[in-house]
């Protein structure tokens, strides 16, 4: 300033001093002003960087806790060790965090506090829940699991997460706060710019009527300049033709000018700067506010993780649980049905467990692993599938609208895809970013959940095969038991009417050991001590037998034997005569011991030796006359002793056929009487019916041959198999036959055959006798039946020698039959089985 | 000539055949029962011997048996002659080893044609 050079007004001068004073201090107020603002600004904006990293660390933490705890699930339901791995990292990565937020939380008392309060819930879920529970499943304790899923772990999940939600929402709220201070400070900062150019244009127009006032002369080239800087020119100088203070003035005025320019333009700089830093706060409101939402996005997945997490908690069932996937998966994609495919025995295919909104009949179908399929297991990505493209479709999509598009969600667990989740939508596109976001963490817990599943699932067929398994024991075990009762029923049957039955009874189980014996059987041997083995019986039996009795060998070999029934006679030194007799008793082939029964005989027995006496004395006294009667007569007929009369020859011949009729009358009643009293049963053994048949017609060829018969016998060269018969009666009946034959062949002769046929041996006895005429031939088969023919009647005979014979061949199970043709000869035919007939075997 | 032992207990019958042979050209000795037969059969053998079953002493059954086991005599045929017309006793005689087996009563015809049976 020029001030000394020219002379001043004191008071103008002080005034315009004073004045330049106060508008410069007005002017630095406000920068400084200006720059404090900023500071706060940018404090404002750190601390809301601060507020929105601390929300994120929570959510985290909250995440970790949700996924330690399905880590927890997921290890006390598989009891698989390789569950604790997530649970372990889960955890430290909670404890981190949570020391970091504690850290960060110094600042507010209240967050702080919520801090620790989730510090010493997890602590406490550890100690009380998560420790005692793993140590329990590694215990193999069955109640393993409880604790997590009842009330108390519930409830410690439920406060963690709602504390966890409060210090969110409360940082959202400072963040609110924040935001809105920073905002505020913002528009302050522009007020307080144009307030700071009004005011020093305001200062410099009130200088200038001041100056105006004092100064008339200049006042046209000031007003202009004042002018000029009104209208907003900077810098306005006044010429310097004013002179003296004026002129000085007008310096002043100028410099002030300049100077104001100068301050203008670097508050115009400096506004432009607070505009930018606005313009800067504005876009990280605007992230904030981008941020605010992916938070929002955080907490939805976060609360369908929870969702999804309640309701697969106590639920083992894949049934129940791929439910829960497919609705929380469907509801995700706005999917119109989806379905749970899950690696099935066959290697190539997976099998359809469970259905939503499809349809039940989907439920146990196959499908190809291929196509979508395919490269959703190949790469573990979720693979969008659009129609018509899909080659490889779920063979029925039984929703009205087919689908438009299909998603395929791989369940990865432990690095493997245990299954697919496949979900129907009706509309076609790209699906969101925040919803594929949802998908990793989604699938995890599910994948998590559907292993222990699968896990139980395999356990419980395997169980369920066990239980059947048991059933069907059970099952034979009951049938078993019926059967042993019916048998023990049974014995007591048989067991009660051995005790009381007459005969003498011993009774043994399948090994010989002593079931009971009657008082009759004791009558007979003696005491026997009661389960009493079969040596011990038989001991006491044999004491009673006679020497070399084979009885004790006979029992053993029917005993062992378990079948077959046995009969005999048994003489024991007291005199007792026993027919004894033995069968299995039991049913079929499933005998529960054997019986034998004693009968005393013993007055039988001398019955029928007297008459077995009586009948040998009989024959021989009656013979034995008649011997001499036939002889003597014979002689004296024959001429040997005296010619005779024709007449008396005649006659004595009566008399020699009649006495010779007498004589096998009395055989062939023998014979009868021996049969028909069934004394002497038929005694079969194997037998050689060629030999039999050759020494039956050696006796009779004599006689024969006095008749001037031809008699041939045709026998097999070859040794024919022996024939399981009573050979006594084999040769009666061929005695029968050939004596029959030779008696009624006036002429010619008798051929004797023995021969095979098939499963059959034959006797023929043919002749060339009379013949019988076919009206008769089936009735010389009866008892007393005789020709009519008058040489039948000149013969001689009694009419029982067929009638033995049909009976002793259907003794042994064979037929008898004849063909004949009167006046030229009858053929007799005997054909006896091979086999061994039923009703003679032992 | 050939020699023919006759044992036979009854004497009318032992008459009637020692007459029957003598006629057909027979050398006939007599015995009344088995032991004397056995005797007599041992002292001088004959070439056929016709016994009776039922005899006191020793039964002709007995002595056919002893005959059969003396390699001395066992090559001489044996004729039972017996009362026994039961099968069961037609075997038992042949088993024992008779040639032939008369049962009473037999016509003279049938005796003499069953001993030139068992001597041709």
């Amino acid at each position: 300033m020029r001030t000394r050079r020219y002379r001043w007004d004191t008071g103008l001068r002080v005034r315009v001093l004073g004045l330049v004073v106060f508008l410069l201090l007005v002017v630095f107020g406000l920068g400084a002003m200006l720059s404090e603002t900023f500071v706060r600004v940018e404090r404002l904006q750190e601390r809301a960087d601060q507020t929105r990293q601390n929300m994120v660390m929570m959510e985290e933490v909250t995440g970790s806790f949700a996924e330690l705890t399905s880590a927890l699930r997921g290890y006390l339901l598989s009891g698989q060790d390789d569950f604790l791995n997530p649970y372990s990292s889960a955890n430290i990565r909670v404890h981190s965090l949570l020391a970091q937020l504690k850290a960060s939380a110094t600042a507010d008392p209240a967050q702080a506090t919520r801090v620790n309060q989730i510090i010493d819930l997890v602590e406490r879920w550890q100690t009380s829940v998560a420790e005692p529970e793993i140590a329990a499943k590694r215990a193999g304790n069955p109640t393993a699991g409880n604790l997590v899923s009842s009330g108390t772990g519930l409830s410690y999940t439920e406060e963690i997460r709602a504390t966890g939600q409060a210090y969110v929402s409360t940082e959202a709220t400072r963040l609110e706060s924040e935001l809105a201070s920073a905002r505020s400070a913002s528009v302050y900062m522009r007020l307080l710019t144009w307030a700071g150019a009004s005011l020093a244009a305001a200062l410099a127009l009130i200088g200038f009527l001041i100056f105006a006032r004092g100064v008339t002369r200049a006042t046209r080239k000031l007003a202009a300049a004042a002018e000029a800087i009104a209208r907003g020119e900077r810098g306005v100088v006044i010429e310097d033709t004013l002179g003296g203070e004026l002129q000085e003035v007008a310096e002043a005025f100028s410099s002030m000018s300049m100077t104001l320019a100068a301050q203008e333009e670097e508050l115009t700089a400096q506004q432009e700067e607070l505009v930018a830093q606005n313009e800067q706060l504005m876009a990280q409101q605007e992230q904030l506010q981008e941020r605010a939402k992916t938070l929002e996005l955080q907490d939805a997945r976060l609360s369908r993780l929870n969702r999804m997490g309640e309701a697969m908690i106590g639920t083992i069932e894949l049934e129940q649980l791929g439910r829960v996937i497919l609705d929380e998966l469907i509801d995700l994609f706005g999917g119109t049905g989806g379905a749970l495919l899950v690696s099935s025995e066959y290697g190539d295919r997976m099998i359809l467990r469970v259905q939503r909104w499809l349809s039940p009949r989907l439920v146990g179908k196959t499908v190809p692993i291929a196509g979508p399929i395919a490269q959703c297991m190949a790469t573990g990505d979720v693979i969008l599938s659009r129609y018509p493209e899909t080659m490889t479709k779920l063979p029925v999509w039984d929703t009205e609208a087919p689908a438009a598009q299909e998603v395929y969600v791989p369940l990865i667990h432990a690095g493997r895809v245990l299954a697919v989740v496949v979900v129907a939508c009706a509309k076609s596109g790209a699906l969101p970013p925040e919803t594929l976001g949802l998908c990793p963490g989604l699938s995890r817990q599910a994948a998590t959940a559907v292993a222990a599943a699968l896990n139980h699932d395999e356990v419980r067929r395997a169980l369920q095969s066990l239980q059947e398994q048991a059933a069907h024991v059970e099952e034979l075990n009951a049938q078993l038991e019926e059967e042993r009762d019916r048998a023990a029923a049974q014995l007591d049957i048989y067991l009660s009417i051995v005790t009381t039955m007459r005969a003498g009874a011993w009774m043994t189980d399948t090994g010989g050991r002593l079931l009971v014996v009657n008082d009759t059987f004791r009558k007979f041997f003696g005491e026997v001590p009661p389960e009493a083995t079969m040596d011990e019986v038989l001991s006491r039996v044999s004491a009673q037998l006679m020497p070399n009795d084979t009885f004790p060998e006979t029992v053993r070999s029917l005993v062992y034997g378990r079948e077959g029934t046995g009969e005999g006679v048994l003489r024991l030194v007291t005199g007792y005569v026993l027919q004894w007799s033995s069968a299995p008793v039991g049913r079929g082939n499933d005998p529960v011991g054997r019986l034998f029964t004693f009968q005393d005989v013993t007055e039988l027995a001398e019955l029928d030796r007297l008459k077995s006496e009586f009948v040998n004395t009989v024959s021989h006294e009656l013979r034995t006359p008649l011997t001499s009667i036939m002889g003597y007569l014979s002689l004296v007929v024959s001429g040997q002793v005296g010619p005779l009369q024709p007449q008396q020859k005649e006659f004595l011949e009566v008399v020699i056929r009649n006495t010779s009729r007498l004589a096998s009358l009395i055989n062939d009643l023998l014979d009868i009487q021996r049969i028909e009293s069934g004394r002497n049963p038929v005694q079969p053994r194997w037998v050689s019916l060629t030999k039999v048949v050759g020494q039956a017609a050696e006796t009779l060829r004599m006689a024969a041959a006095q008749k001037g018969l031809a008699f041939q016998v045709n026998l097999p060269e070859q040794d024919l198999p022996d024939v399981f018969a009573d050979p006594e009666r084999l040769m009666q009946i061929a005695t029968n036959l050939i004596s029959n034959a030779v008696k009624y062949t006036k002429e010619g002769g008798v051929t004797i055959t023995v021969r095979a046929e098939g499963q059959e041996q034959v006797l023929e006895v043919s002749d060339t006798g009379i013949g019988i005429p076919p009206a008769e031939q089936e009735r010389i088969f009866e008892k007393f039946y005789r020709g009519e023919d008058r040489y039948v009647r000149e013969v001689g005979g009694t009419g029982l020698g067929l009638s033995i014979v049909r009976q002793l061949v259907e003794e042994h199970g064979g037929t008898v039959s004849v063909s004949s043709q009167p006046g030229v000869g009858s053929c007799f035919t005997v054909r006896f089985p091979m086999q061994v007939p039923q009703e003679v075997r032992h | 000539m050939a020699r023919i032992l006759v044992a036979e207990d009854d004497a009318d019958i032992a008459r009637l055949i020692e007459f029957q042979l003598k006629v057909s050209g027979f050398e006939v000795t007599l015995a009344t029962d088995g032991a004397e037969a056995v005797e007599k059969v041992k002292a001088s053998p004959p070439d056929l011997i016709l016994i009776d079953w039922m005899m006191p002493v020793m039964d002709g059954l007995t002595a056919l048996t002893h005959l059969k086991s003396d390699p001395a005599t066992e090559r001489i045929p044996v004729i039972l002659m017996t009362a026994k017309a039961q099968t069961a006793d037609i075997r038992t005689g042949m088993d024992a080893g008779a040639a032939a087996y008369l049962v009473k009563p037999f016509p003279l015809e049938q005796l003499i044609s069953t001993i030139q049976g068992v001597m041709a």
